[in-house]
């Protein structure tokens, strides 16, 4: 995939409260910080990450994390 | 002018018939005066507010807005012309009571599978007589009061007649909306629907807190702690002061969620997993080779109670002593709730006594856990005072033992009523992590968490007043077709699923890692060493309600492996 097609994935720290989702099903894609709270490993993914990104925001109880396709 | 058509009562007083002399009485029939008296009293109703029925709707919705969503069913014009149809025919001796009993009767019948309840016929009476008391200004009068109410439970009576005789030649549900009533404990899902579907926002019973149950409303008032506060009345657990964190909200809450979160991390708490496992292991070993077991108590009481001792640093010995003070509060048992809050209090007494004695030995010699952690650590940039101490201490308590234990037992419950869901564990244990959340998602123990309002608010379209203590029904959340496609299915490997089962927003279980951890680690281990299991011959599983714990859950095993 072209680098300028690259998604893009945005994750709302203020929303997070560190249900631990995202690390837990897309831990190439997300860390924990000490809090427990999901932190961005990568913002841009490359095309393999992109499935895990997808689990991770369509499973955020929070609906903090947004995909997006890069301009 | 509005563009709906309004229903008028003038009309249908002006059809009522003038009493036949010698015409037979009929049951619930009045005298003619008293006939009179209530035909010019209704002429007057008819000229003075001609939207009476209106009125009469708004006055029930406003009291009970729960009905609302329950009347929906129907256009409000239906509905008006029936309640006019219903007034005009109350004071009509034979044609008016005709049509009565075969309509109220019938109405009675739709009641039942609408699910109006004894106490709504009350509610619907009082607030026709306290629109009519209204109306009539000073015309209304004790007689008139009296006849009224006669009239009004004359009809109730012959509604529910309708109900009864409905009722007795159905087999159906009887359509329960109690979420709190045990005997729906084992199976909640289908009531959480009707509430959904017909009480969204609303009491489902005569005193009972008005209930959130679809998954938007209730997820955004976990998200708005300004409005849905968590802060609750002192002593209904019987804690003296707030429980930290659960009753505070931010911004002082999040001081103590910074301290406390991480103590809690998934990080931390893999650290724990094969201690955890350990005791998983031993207290599977003195039941694997029984034959069966009473799975609460030989494990899913004592599991998560010997994991909490171990990581706060008590002594095991005092296992007994510390399910003892949970149930004090949790299940106090009592004749009455005064005699309940009198138990809870007392045992209240004793938990903070208990740790109260603990922390000052801990405070002369320090140790490597979580009580002498609180001892020293600083929130806020501030040591924590004895009493902040406590009350996480009090809040652990009741938040650590019980929880995990219902989740437990719900799901090997769930799992012993369905092999094909407990073969597909034992042959791909990697499946077990997506398994518990679904299983999370579909038993949600913790039925539903409390808030009160700090502000009139309107929230799935009802609007409640400040002070009003909401349920946020959790497991109906859960289940919302509306959330969740195919929500009755149990699906291993769901996705996605944003269940609410350790709830959300700020105050979201603190304790959530830690319990799926142990419910992992649970089930990888029976599943190893019990393949197969099964609700014991013979045998019914028994669940308490609002928190649904599995209080006796017998099982049969087939073969086990040492």
């Amino acid at each position: 995939m072209p680098e300028g097609k690259r998604l893009r994935v945005e994750h709302d720290a203020d929303a997070c409260v560190g249900h631990g989702r995202c690390y837990e099903l897309a831990p190439a894609v997300f860390d924990e910080d000490d809090c427990g709270h999901g932190v961005l490993k990568t913002a841009s993914l490359a095309a393999e990450l992109e499935g895990q990104a997808r689990l991770a925001a369509e499973n955020c109880p929070e609906d903090a994390i947004t995909l997006r396709s890069d301009a | 002018m509005g563009l709906v058509a309004r229903v008028v009562l003038a009309p249908r007083v002006a059809r009522l018939a003038a009493p036949r002399a010698g015409a037979p009485p009929t049951r619930g029939s009045i005298d003619v005066e008293d006939r009179e008296v209530l035909a010019e009293h209704l002429h007057l109703i008819g000229e003075r507010e001609p939207h009476i029925a209106e009125r009469v709707y708004e006055r029930l919705f406003q009291g009970h807005p729960q009905l609302r969503e329950l009347f929906g069913a129907h256009a409000a014009v239906v509905q008006q012309d029936m309640l006019n149809e219903t007034l005009v025919g109350a004071v009509d001796t034979l044609e008016g009571m005709a049509w009565l009993e075969s309509n109220l009767q019938l109405h009675g019948a739709m009641h039942v599978e609408f699910e109006v309840d004894d106490e709504m016929y009350g509610w619907w009476t009082e607030a026709i007589l306290e629109v009519l008391a209204e109306v009539s200004g000073a015309d209304w009068s004790p007689l008139l009061a009296r006849l009224w109410r006669e009239r009004m439970d004359h009809l109730c009576s012959l509604m529910r007649e309708g109900a009864r005789q409905a009722g007795a030649t159905s087999d159906a549900d009887p359509g329960s909306l109690d979420i709190f009533d045990p005997a729906v404990a084992p199976h909640p899902q289908p009531v959480f629907r009707r509430l959904r579907e017909r009480c969204p926002v609303g009491a489902p019973g005569p005193g009972q807190p008005v209930c959130v149950s679809r998954y938007e409303d209730v997820v955004f008032a976990l998200r708005h702690p300004e409005i849905f506060s968590a802060v609750m009345p002192v002593g209904l657990v019987g804690n003296k002061r707030p429980l930290i964190p659960l009753h505070v909200d931010p911004p002082e809450q999040t001081k103590y969620r910074k301290f406390l979160d991480p103590l809690f991390s998934k990080k931390r708490v893999l650290l724990m997993e094969k201690s955890v496992r350990e005791i998983a292991s031993e207290l599977i070993d003195a039941f694997a080779l029984d034959g069966g077991c009473e799975f609460n108590s030989a494990f899913a009481i004592p599991y998560p109670s010997t994991v909490f001792l171990r990581l706060m640093g008590l002594p095991e010995d005092d296992l007994e002593y510390f399910l003892g003070l949970k149930d004090g509060i949790i299940r106090p048992g009592g004749a009455d709730p005064a005699e309940a809050a009198a138990i809870r209090e007392e045992t209240g007494g004793k938990i903070y006594a208990y740790f109260e004695g603990f922390l000052d030995e801990l405070e002369e010699s320090p140790r490597d856990d979580l009580l002498s952690l609180f001892l020293s650590a600083e929130v806020g940039g501030e040591r924590m005072s004895r009493e902040e101490i406590l009350d996480i201490c009090f809040l652990f308590l009741l938040g650590g033992l019980d929880t995990v234990t219902s989740t437990l037992g719900c799901m090997v419950s769930y799992l012993a009523q369905h092999p094909d869901r407990r073969q597909m564990l034992v042959d791909e244990p990697s499946l077990i992590s997506s398994a518990v959340e679904e299983m999370l998602r579909w038993e949600t123990p913790v039925v539903q968490v409390m808030r009160t309002l700090t502000q009139d608010t309107r929230i799935g379209g009802v609007e409640l007043k400040k002070g009003t203590p909401v349920a946020l029904v959790l497991g109906s959340a859960d289940t919302d077709e509306a959330q969740f496609a195919d929500a009755d299915e149990v699906d291993f490997e769901r996705t996605p699923n944003k269940h609410l089962a350790f709830g959300g927003g700020p105050h979201r279980c603190l304790g959530s890692h830690l319990a799926r951890m142990e419910l992992r680690v649970a089930l990888e281990e029976l599943h190893r060493r019990v393949p197969e299991y099964a609700i014991e011959k013979g045998e019914t599983p028994v669940y308490s309600a609002a928190i649904r714990e599995v209080t006796y859950l017998p099982l049969e095993f087939g073969e086990a492996r040492i």
